[in-house]
């Protein structure tokens, strides 16, 4: 294993990640490049071509074909029994007939992709190349040829940029339904719908895409859309902060009276931050 | 250029589905049909693709035509999940069926040489080659 920003494995010390996969490929290299950042992942290639990506920042092949619903618990689990530890889980799954060669392949593909941008999202600080790493259990047989991977991932980032600026923000950002969409959901497509539906004012895009088993992108994608549309309206994480308290008071003389407990006896005891005062200065 | 367009609603029916190579393949069995892409309709990431796929355009401007289409239809007040859209121009008809396969939906896109098309066949074509796509 070698350190990307240390010590250089390969020839002209690539720059960038689009570099060094590049390099890779000249080499044909079999293998894994692991991606040290705010969000990491790790890169999977087989001959220079791109296999796998996984991050925990999107989605893996596996999370998209479970939370869609596509393969049921059950069946994947059977699926997992047959193949064994190191068996083909992917031909298993077609050939127990839970999903066909050309859908698992498009999953997967779809995944690779989405993995790519997230990751396209933030700037990596290192890399580490590691040519025993074990290959995922779903992966792009064929494999992707990184400079198409690069080409698309650059496009993704600039369509999204145009219409939300900040992608990486607008990732991180609450979304909830508008009132417009509210009104006419009856009326809008399905994709649409169940984004409203999981819009709960709480969820990020990238929490509603991994509750829907679908891709970051094409959620972002999705949502930039609706909010074209006035379908959807986002809030920074920072303004749905509470409003900071004020500073505690340098002597317990001076601290406020705690507010009055309420009646006990009927319903579950409530927690004050009078009661949690204690504890945390002691 | 002389430009017709058509556009069918109708609700989504979930579809039986066989392998995406294969199944281009057949597409191209239609007469008149050059050129097939299978595209994510809402990436647009290309998937695959057989004879002239130059001719059917490029996967992110396919899908996102047939988003524009399927929004302003929605916001005019049609009810329904978009099935096709066929475009005619004097030289060539442009076929781009939706493959429904739950959130993420695929396009099925053909070009088709005008002279040698019979335009309601082929469209019954690309529609019944969108349902085996995946089977």
């Amino acid at each position: 294993m070698s350190d990307g920003t240390q010590q250089q494995p390969h020839r002209a010390s690539p720059r960038n990640v689009p570099g060094l996969l590049l390099s890779l490929q000249q080499d044909r290299f079999s293998g894994a490049v692991s991606i040290a950042g705010s969000i990491g992942g790790t890169i999977h290639l087989h001959r220079g071509t791109i296999r796998a990506i996984e991050t925990p920042g999107a989605p893996t092949a596996e999370a998209l074909l479970l939370k869609s619903r596509r393969i049921g618990e059950p069946e994947w689990d059977a699926a997992c029994t047959a193949a064994g530890p190191d068996g083909p889980l992917d031909t298993t799954l077609v050939d127990q007939g839970h999903i066909s060669a050309a859908e698992l392949e498009i999953v997967c593909v779809g995944a690779l992709y989405d993995a790519a941008f997230v990751m396209a999202l933030s700037t990596p600080d290192s890399w580490q190349v590691d040519r025993e790493a074990p290959t995922p259990r779903l992966s792009h047989r064929e494999g992707t040829d990184p400079r198409r991977l690069t080409e698309e991932t650059s496009r993704r980032v600039r369509l999204l940029a145009k219409s939300l600026g900040s992608v990486r923000e607008f990732g991180q950002e609450r979304v909830r339904p508008s009132a417009r969409a509210t009104a006419g959901i009856g009326r809008l497509s399905a994709r649409y719908r169940d984004i409203l539906l999981s819009a709960d004012g709480r969820r990020s895009p990238r929490d509603i895409a991994f509750a829907l088993g679908r891709g970051v992108y094409p959620v972002l994608l999705d949502i930039s859309r609706m909010k074209a549309l006035q379908l959807i309206h986002s809030r920074s994480p920072r303004s749905l902060r509470p409003p900071r308290p004020a500073l505690r008071p340098a002597t317990p003389a001076a601290e406020p009276a705690a507010p009055p407990r309420p009646p006990t006896g009927g319903g579950l005891p409530r927690r004050t931050p009078a009661d949690r005062r204690p504890e945390s200065t002691g | 250029m002389m430009l017709k367009l058509t556009c069918l609603i109708v609700r989504s029916e979930r579809s039986q589905v066989n392998a995406a190579e294969a199944a281009l393949s057949g597409a191209l069995a239609s007469p008149g049909v050059v050129g097939v892409r299978l595209v994510d309709a809402v990436t647009g990431l290309h998937y695959a693709a057989v004879g002239d796929a130059s001719a059917v355009g490029q996967g992110e401007e396919l899908a996102e035509t047939v988003g524009l289409i399927a929004d302003r239809l929605n916001q005019a007040g049609a009810v329904g999940e978009l099935e096709s859209v066929v475009v005619t121009s004097t030289r060539s008809h442009h076929i781009t069926q939706v493959v429904p396969r739950g959130q993420d939906p695929l396009l099925l896109c053909a070009a088709a040489d005008r002279d040698r098309t019979n335009l309601a066949l082929a469209m019954r074509h690309m529609a019944d080659q969108a349902k085996a796509v995946l089977t």
